[in-house]
Formats: C-alpha cells, structure tokens, sequence
C-alpha cells in the first residue's frame, strides 16, 4: 500500500501556477465596442465616399489616385471585417475554422496594403515635389507604373499573409494558431510578427522619412507666406501614422523578443493588455486615412460637396463654413506652383499632389 | 510508455477523482509562463497535463494537479519532474493492475477522451 500522506502543503511564490492570459477581457470589451464601433463606421463612411467620388466624379489622373483607391479599398475590407471579429472575439467563435483564417488574413492584408500604399504616397509627392524638373517626363506614364505598384503590394500583401492564413483555425471555439511540428511553430511564431513589423511598418517608415524629410526642406525653401501650413500638413500625415502603428509594433517587437523565455505572470498580462489596446489604436488608421488623405484635397472636396449636393444634403454650409480648412487645403497646389514656377515648369499638378 | 500516453492514462486517473478542477472557459485561456523550481512532495500530487507551446501558449510545461486541485507549472527538463512523473507512472500502473482484476475490462478504457492543451 502506498504510503503517501496528505500533507497540508502552504503553496508559496515558489510554486508557479498557470497565469489566466484575459484577465483584462471584461473591462476592456465595453471600452472596445465603442472604439470598433466608431472606427467601422467612420471607416466605412469614409472610404466608401472615396471611392464614389473616384467612380462617379473623377478619374484617377495621379500616382496618388491610384494609391488612394487601393488604400480606400483596402480599408474598407478591414472595415467590412472588423464587425465579424469583434462578434467571435467576444462571444465564442462560432463561424468556423475557414471565418477565422479569412478574418485573420484580412486584417493581416490590409496592414501590408494599407502601410505599404501610403509610403508609395510620401514616394509619389517627393517626385512631385523636390524632383520636379525630372519628374516632368515621366509623369505622364506615371499613372501605369503606379497599377503596376499597386498590382505589387496586393500580390506581396497576399504572400506575407499567407502564413496568417494557413496556421490560424479555430479550435474549442477559439480562433488560434494551431500547429504540428515544434521547429515550425517556433519558425512561424517569430516569422509571423517579424513580417508584420518590418513590411507592415518599418519599411514604410523609412520610405516616409526620406520623402517627407525631403519634401519639407523643398517646401521650407519655397518663398510662400503659406509654407509652414504645408509643412504643418505634411507633419500631421507622418506624425499620425507613427502614433497610430508605432505603439502597436513596439509591443510586438517586446512580446516576440521573449516567445519562448520564462516570465512572470503580472509581466505576460502586462504585455498583452498593451498589444491589445495598442491593436486598437493600430484599426484607427483606416478610418483616419480618408480625412489625412483625401478629403484635404480641395477638387476632392468640391467633388464631394456635388455627392452632397446629389443626395440633397445641406452639408454645404459645413463644407465651406471651415476658411482654416480651405486654406491648409489649398497649400498643396499653391505650395506645387511655388516650386513649379522657381523650377520653371508650368505643370498642372493633382489635387493630391504637393 | 510516451508522454502521450501517460497523458491519456493520467486523463482516466483524474476522471476517476471526486472532483474535477473547475475549468476555465475557452475565452480565458490560462498558461504557464514561467516554472517551479521547488520540487513538490510526491503525497500532494494528483495528475498531470501537458502543455504545449505547438498552440495559444508560449512555452511547453507540465501542469501537475494537487489533491488541493492546484495547478503547478513545471518543466519536463528538471530531474524532480521527471521522478514525479514516474511516480504517477507507477500508481497508474497499481491502478491498471486493480482494475484488470476485475471482469469488467472495458470500463478505463470506454473514460478515455481526446487530449487537449487547454487548462481543464
């Protein structure tokens, strides 16, 4: 007969128990439908009167037409998702295991399409803007190579995606990366974040701080009372991209950094709770992009008080009642022509364009 | 005998307990983030689960369950782990012999289910 005893064991510090990971999940989901609640509709208004106005009222004449369709169309599918993920996330996941590998990869896409867009953005008004001279030739096949780019990024959005894609399924009603083999789930865990921080973020990163860094000191030399506005627009583009993603990717970078080490408890709460609510900062963009982007140009504007205008709106008064507005706006043509005229060069530049 | 195994025989032994360890939901997934170093005394253990890191948790760990229906994290590399695991290995052994003299033969067999890396 075994003769184990049932000692009265005091559990101390020194024994390490499991640490529940949503521990944060009941005081953050009321915050967070109200957040995602707000983004999917600003999102979804947003984009979707971007691309009405490009069907129905202008054609896509620049590079930065087109990568504003493409960045408009790839918000709106996050967009279109996000209601999906936040109805599994917060009851159990109920649409199977082909929902969440779709659902993940959408989100997955549109942080590489949408990042990687906006930098061809910063790239297209550096050419505009402080390659002037040079750039007049090839302007006017500029709007081919911009499809051929944005071709590119959806096929490389696409591929970069595709490890989300495979190893996400849904399992006990959750939806979580499953695998077979250790050296792949070791492989794929890192590979997965890493991906998403380098091509969802630092690349397009560097690209921005070379073009706008340059577009700034092109603009600040212009002789025009309304430089500064210009650079205060330009600023304001860079600087909410860098808020918005910036705190998301460094909580990845901590948490990857540390996959397979041991760490407290309260340490891996800590770090979760981060990722998440810096994810939730990181969704906002899709619904900022429309007002950073499109709607600070004045024809786009003109374009969309005629939607208004067509749905018998009265949002007239409040499209024009802003003159702070209308002149910020009207600093990326004049601020054009300034650096067109001391080039030399009469081009007519887009409305987007700096 | 692999470790899957001892799972699936460790999963008879704690089906057989009083009481079962009152389980998380599947939202509130709870992992072992870091081991014990201290060795638990044989007497106050009562099974085992094996976590892996091919899944939601980061690393790979033994959760040994206490008569107490504590979860202890462990890892499968310390020497007082591996004891202990054969420690349980021979109770489940006194306890297959018990049950095979019995006529009923079928009955630790018809308790097994299918392994899960969820906390139970």
């Amino acid at each position: 007969m075994d003769n184990e005893t049932n000692m009265d064991l005091e559990y101390s510090d020194d024994y390490a128990e499991p640490c529940p990971l949503m521990w944060y999940r009941d005081h953050e989901v009321t915050v967070q439908t109200y957040v995602y609640s707000l983004i999917c509709a600003l999102g979804l208004v947003g984009n979707v009167l971007v691309l009405l106005t490009y069907a129905f009222y202008k054609k896509a004449k620049s590079m930065t037409d087109v990568y504003l369709v493409n960045v408009a169309l790839a918000d709106l599918l996050f967009v279109v998702a996000l209601p999906l993920i936040i109805h599994n996330e917060r009851s159990r996941w109920s649409m199977g295991t082909w929902a969440c590998k779709l659902l993940r990869g959408a989100y997955s896409m549109n942080v590489y399409t949408s990042t990687l867009l906006l930098a061809c953005i910063s790239g297209d008004r550096y050419i505009a803007i402080v390659q002037a001279r040079r750039s007049l030739r090839t302007r006017s096949q500029a709007k081919a190579y911009s499809r051929i780019i944005c071709l590119a990024i959806w096929f490389l959005a696409f591929v970069l995606s595709l490890p989300t894609v495979i190893y996400h399924q849904e399992k006990n009603q959750e939806c979580i990366t499953i695998f077979s083999e250790m050296e792949t789930a070791r492989l794929v865990k890192i590979l997965i974040p890493s991906m998403q921080m380098v091509f969802g973020f630092l690349v397009p990163l560097m690209v921005m701080v070379f073009c706008y860094s340059w577009t700034m000191v092109t603009l600040l030399k212009a002789q025009n009372f309304q430089k500064h506005k210009a650079v205060r627009v330009v600023l304001a583009v860079f600087f909410v991209f860098v808020l918005c993603h910036l705190p998301y990717n460094v909580a990845l970078l901590v948490y990857t950094s540390k996959l397979f080490v041991e760490r407290s408890c309260g340490e891996e709460q800590v770090t979760l709770m981060t990722l998440s609510v810096s994810r939730t900062a990181a969704y906002l963009h899709c619904c900022l992009n429309p007002i950073l982007y499109a709607f600070i140009g004045v024809k786009f504007r003109s374009h969309f008080c005629q939607i208004l205008r067509d749905l018998r709106c009265l949002g007239k008064r409040y499209i024009y009642s802003g003159r702070s507005s209308q002149q910020t706006s009207d600093l990326y043509v004049s601020a054009t022509k300034t650096v067109a005229e001391q080039n030399g060069i009469n081009d007519n530049p887009s409305s987007f364009t700096l | 005998m692999s470790l899957v195994s001892i799972t699936l025989i460790s999963i008879v032994f704690l089906s057989l307990l009083p009481h079962t360890p009152k389980a998380y939901g599947p939202l509130n997934y709870a992992c072992c983030v870091k081991y014990t170093r201290t060795p638990l005394p044989f007497g106050v253990i009562a099974g085992f689960i094996e976590q892996s890191s091919l899944e939601v948790c980061r690393i790979d760990a033994i959760i040994f369950i206490t008569q107490k229906n504590k979860k202890i994290c462990a890892s499968i590399e310390d020497q007082w782990v591996r004891a202990a695991l054969a420690h349980l290995r021979s109770k489940i052994a006194k306890l297959e012999n018990k049950a095979s003299l019995r006529l009923t033969t079928a009955g630790p067999n018809s308790v097994i289910q299918t392994n899960t890396t969820n906390s139970p």
